[in-house]
């Protein structure tokens, strides 16, 4: 049957600390669901990281129940998986309690089937498809399960979706290099849709004949994405006679204006005129705009905090912009060096000064910084509501051995 | 001890031994004259007859290089008693004493002395009329394994193996490049995958594999290096489909370059310019130009026949363009593989081996895309040096078949490229070559020199031989015989890390021998975080 469905990810809800971006974020998501339920899709596909952690607050949760709760009354299933952020190791997650309250249905299910994952299929009542998919976890730990994968789910008859969250090494684009990803040749074969998550870049391709997307945030998720894309957005999938033909949503709401300030030479006080007058020269076009700006250079005098970015935040609101966000990364000053890192975002930071400290342990270079992020992947797991202290200190204990021991 | 002959006559590095009656010597067979001498001296020696000796615990390693007859008879009585045999009038002739008078003289050469643990190259003959006997293991117990060693095979004395493992001084010898010269059907694609092999358990070392005929991931007979009990961490196989784990082989076009064509593509000067030059005035979109341009806009200077040529040599990539869109099939792709070129390099440089499956491509395509990792490769070493991190940084080997292609005479006449560059200079950047090749006489002698570990594996072309036993690191200019006996699965170490040219036998990689390996493991998978 001809029907449509639609796939997003990477909407990382909670994300953003700035409370205006933070509505800007729940209000993509508002419109994705008027879209959803417009449009009349079968069910929506969600591929990870629908919350920027797997607890996430509670007046995030408040706001995404009642989004699927209108998905519900509408008639339309939410078929999800965790991803690498939303990721619980014991299951225990925000996602599995949203799946028992019936608003979604997290499609990772497997079973030992001779020592392979065999995955098991979700069938949509309505439309016959059949989903299915392997979640995503942090250091690319997920990469395993693909690696041991029975692939007997190939020969499974049907239009079939799989969802994953990962990157692919083929399709990843050259300033994401450095982002983990798994080789295309370990997704399943056989399957008419794959919908990827966790790249926050939007790209279209073909795996075996079948349509291999990646959706990008469904809103920027910090300063470069802001910068790099304005907007986000998710894929409205028709699919005739079991071809799907994706199209992308445009979630813009609002213009993106960015200053860029050269620093060099210049004192605290002299960048802080340049901004406001850059800001003045923009005035017009500052209503409901994102304002964006990156100071960069070594001050001849004072230090970045010297700079009030909260008087230029707020000149920027009075002219009608909606929020600011500034980049000083690479400012520094003459004076004031203290710390040397280039970092555009905090996973930047964090690899930095991990490259920064690597050579302490008498490990090889790459095995301790792998060491590293695999470890400050588990030290990022929470204590699970209802867990005591003892047995989190012993799951941690746990992997942390199990990851020494490989 | 095993005597099997003694010392008669000869000269430094022609020593005649006579076989013992009931032994048989074998080419390339190694023998050992213990040093000792006389307890009592001068002119007491000669009244007393048979002697007690001193051991003056040094020994010399000698190595067989040729045999022959040798007889007490004259010719032309041997010739005269063999007619009267065959033509039936002396059926019941036979010799007098005959293991005195006729007996098989091996020669012998110096390889090796050994005094006190310590192996050195010897300088003198050993005692006149010593004794000589066979090789045992405590011999060689100079030959330790080093840290960062490499498996190149067991020593070999004659046919018989010893058991006891060749190892080379891995970073060494990778750094400063290795050679496998051999005739069809050695075991060439043997040696290289015990090698391969023996180098995913070390971490000292990556190595890039151009791999023309796809023999070394899956391999054959049950057992290829994918059966590695590191392969998943340890090994990237890229390839134009690759089996699940393996990563695509594809390059985006915006890593094409118009210096990767040099020696690759035949282009005649003006059309090597012509590249350059869309390059230079175009940056990015060069090729997008050249295939979409129409002859009028060509930039000055280039003809439009040259402008041809040019699209029919990308077409010949695989990359064309239909309605001003450019296209791409096979190897390149204007949408994908952006980061293949960097991610092989950054594997390499953790230690990794890469494999490359080219058996798909054509020999320009795949030359090529050796060139353009091996570009990038040294280029980031170079980078490395200048930054004062190359110290940390593992070895990277080149794994090139049928060498000559690019390091031949004919191809170096029209100007050096990325593999003559490494052979030159890679070792200052930590970046060297493993050539393997069946015609090592098509590689100039300027190149071979720089080479300076070859594991020789047998020639039967006189020509060939020649041509490294001139740029060996020993002096094999005895040895001739002996390489062009070598059997399947035999070869000869020759090597500036070696005490000498060493003859090993290599073991044959088959499902016996990576079973050997294999660890036996929890094979449960973890289902915790699925429902």
């Amino acid at each position: 049957m001809d029907f449509k469905f639609a796939h997003m990810a990477d909407l990382h809800l909670g994300g953003w600390r700035d409370p205006e971006l933070e509505a800007m974020n729940l209000e993509a998501f508002d419109d994705a669901i008027d879209n959803c339920i417009q449009q009349g899709v079968a069910f929506v596909v969600l591929s990870g990281d629908l919350f920027d952690t797997s607890m996430p607050s509670f007046d995030i949760l408040d706001k995404t129940t009642k989004n699927l709760n209108r998905l519900k009354r509408a008639g339309i299933p939410v078929y999800a998986l965790a991803g690498s952020h939303d990721f619980s190791p014991s299951g225990k997650s925000m996602l599995k309690v949203l799946e028992n309250a019936e608003l979604l249905e997290i499609v990772s299910k497997a079973e030992d089937k001779d020592g392979k994952i065999l995955l098991r299929f979700t069938e949509d009542k309505k439309t016959g498809a059949k989903l299915t998919g392997i979640f995503g976890r942090k250091g690319s730990l997920d990469e395993t399960y693909y690696r041991q994968l029975d692939r007997s789910i190939e020969n499974e008859p049907g239009f079939k979706i799989f969802l994953f969250h990962s990157g692919i090494q083929e399709y990843r684009p050259d300033y994401l290099k450095d982002v983990q990803a798994m080789p295309l040749s370990l997704l399943p074969g056989g399957f008419a849709y794959y919908a990827g998550g966790h790249i926050h870049h939007r790209s279209e391709s073909e795996y075996e004949g079948g349509k291999v997307i990646f959706p990008g945030p469904l809103f920027p998720c910090n300063f470069q994405e802001l910068e790099r894309f304005g907007s986000g957005g998710f894929y409205i999938v028709d699919v005739l006679d079991g071809i799907p033909k994706p199209s992308f949503v445009d979630l813009k709401r609002y213009d993106i204006n960015t200053i860029k300030i050269d620093a060099d030479g210049k004192s605290a006080s002299q960048v802080e005129t340049e901004l406001l007058e850059a800001l003045g020269s923009k005035a017009e076009g500052l209503e409901d705009s994102v304002v964006l700006v990156r100071v960069s250079g070594i001050l001849s005098e004072g230090k970045p905090s010297d700079i009030a970015f909260h008087r230029i935040a707020d000149e920027a609101r009075e002219r009608g912009a909606r929020a600011l966000r500034k980049n000083t990364a690479a400012l520094s000053s003459r004076e004031y060096q203290e710390i040397m890192i280039k970092a555009d975002s905090i996973e930047e930071l964090e690899h930095s000064v991990i490259k920064e400290n690597l050579g302490q342990s008498g490990l090889e270079p790459d095995a301790e910084k792998t060491l590293v992020e695999k470890f400050m992947a588990l030290l990022d797991a929470e204590k699970l509501e209802g867990e005591t202290v003892a047995t989190y200190e012993s799951r941690i204990n746990g992997e942390g051995y199990k990851i020494l021991k490989t | 001890m095993r005597v099997v002959g003694q010392i008669v006559s000869g000269q430094y590095g022609e020593v005649l031994i006579r076989q013992k009656s009931d032994e048989e010597l074998e080419l390339g067979e190694l023998l050992v004259v213990d040093s000792k001498q006389p307890t009592v001296s001068g002119s007491q020696s000669a009244a007393l007859g048979p002697q007690e000796t001193q051991d003056l615990g040094r020994k010399t390693i000698m190595q067989v290089v040729n045999l022959q007859y040798g007889s007490q008879i004259q010719s032309g009585s041997l010739q005269l008693m063999s007619g009267m045999q065959l033509e039936g009038y002396g059926a019941d002739l036979g010799f007098m004493e005959e293991k005195l008078r006729n007996y098989v003289l091996a020669e012998v050469k110096e390889v090796v002395t050994v005094s006190n643990g310590r192996a050195r190259t010897p300088k003198a003959l050993p005692p006149f009329f010593s004794e000589i006997r066979q090789i045992e293991k405590n011999d060689l117990d100079f030959l330790t394994q080093p840290q960062d060693s490499l498996y190149v095979g067991d020593v070999r004395s004659g046919s018989k193996k010893l058991g006891i493992p060749v190892f080379l001084r891995g970073k060494d010898v990778f750094s400063h490049h290795i050679l496998i010269p051999a005739t069809t059907g050695r075991g060439k694609s043997n040696l290289v995958r015990v090698m391969l092999w023996d180098v995913l358990d070390k971490d000292y070392c990556g190595l890039l594999v151009m791999d023309p005929h796809n023999e070394y991931y899956e391999g054959m007979d049950g057992a290829g290096l994918r059966d590695h009990p590191r392969a998943a961490d340890k090994m990237a196989y890229y390839s134009l489909k690759p089996p699940p784990g393996g990563r695509t082989l594809i390059v985006n076009i915006k890593d094409l370059k118009p210096w990767f064509f040099k020696g690759v593509l035949d282009l005649s000067a003006a059309q090597e310019d012509a590249f350059t030059y869309f390059h230079k005035v175009y940056k990015d979109e060069w090729i997008e130009k050249i295939l979409t341009l129409p002859p009028e806009d060509y930039p000055k200077g280039i003809h439009e026949s040259t402008g041809g040529v040019l699209v029919r040599k990308l077409n010949l990539l695989g990359i064309s363009a239909l309605d001003g869109i450019v296209s791409c099939s096979g190897l390149f792709s204007t949408t994908a593989g952006e980061t293949t070129l960097d991610g092989i390099v950054s594997e390499l440089e953790k230690g990794k081996t890469v494999i490359v499956d080219t058996s798909s491509f054509s020999g320009e395509i795949e030359i090529l895309i050796s060139s353009m990792i091996s570009s990038k490769l040294l280029d980031r070493y170079k980078h490395y040096k200048d930054a004062g991190e190359l110290r940390a940084k593992p070895i990277v080997s080149i794994v090139l078949e049928e060498a000559p292609r690019v390091l031949g005479k004919e191809v170096l006449k029209s100007g050096p490229n990325i593999f003559s560059t490494i052979a030159r200079e890679g070792r200052k950047f930590k970046v060297g070559l493993l050539a393997i090749t069946q015609l090592p006489s098509l590689i100039p002698r300027e190149v071979l020199a720089n080479i300076n570990t070859k594991i020789i594996l047998g020639l039967e072309m006189e020509p060939e031989r020649s041509a490294i036993i001139e740029s060996a690191s020993q002096d094999l200019s005895k040895d001739g015989r002996n390489i062009a006996s070598l059997d399947k699965g035999e070869a000869l170490v020759t090597s500036n890390f070696t005490k000498f040219a060493i003859p090993v036998s290599i073991p044959l990689f088959d499902a016996n021998y990576v079973q050997r390996f294999k660890e036996i493991g929890d094979s449960k998978p973890d289902l915790s975080g699925f429902s």
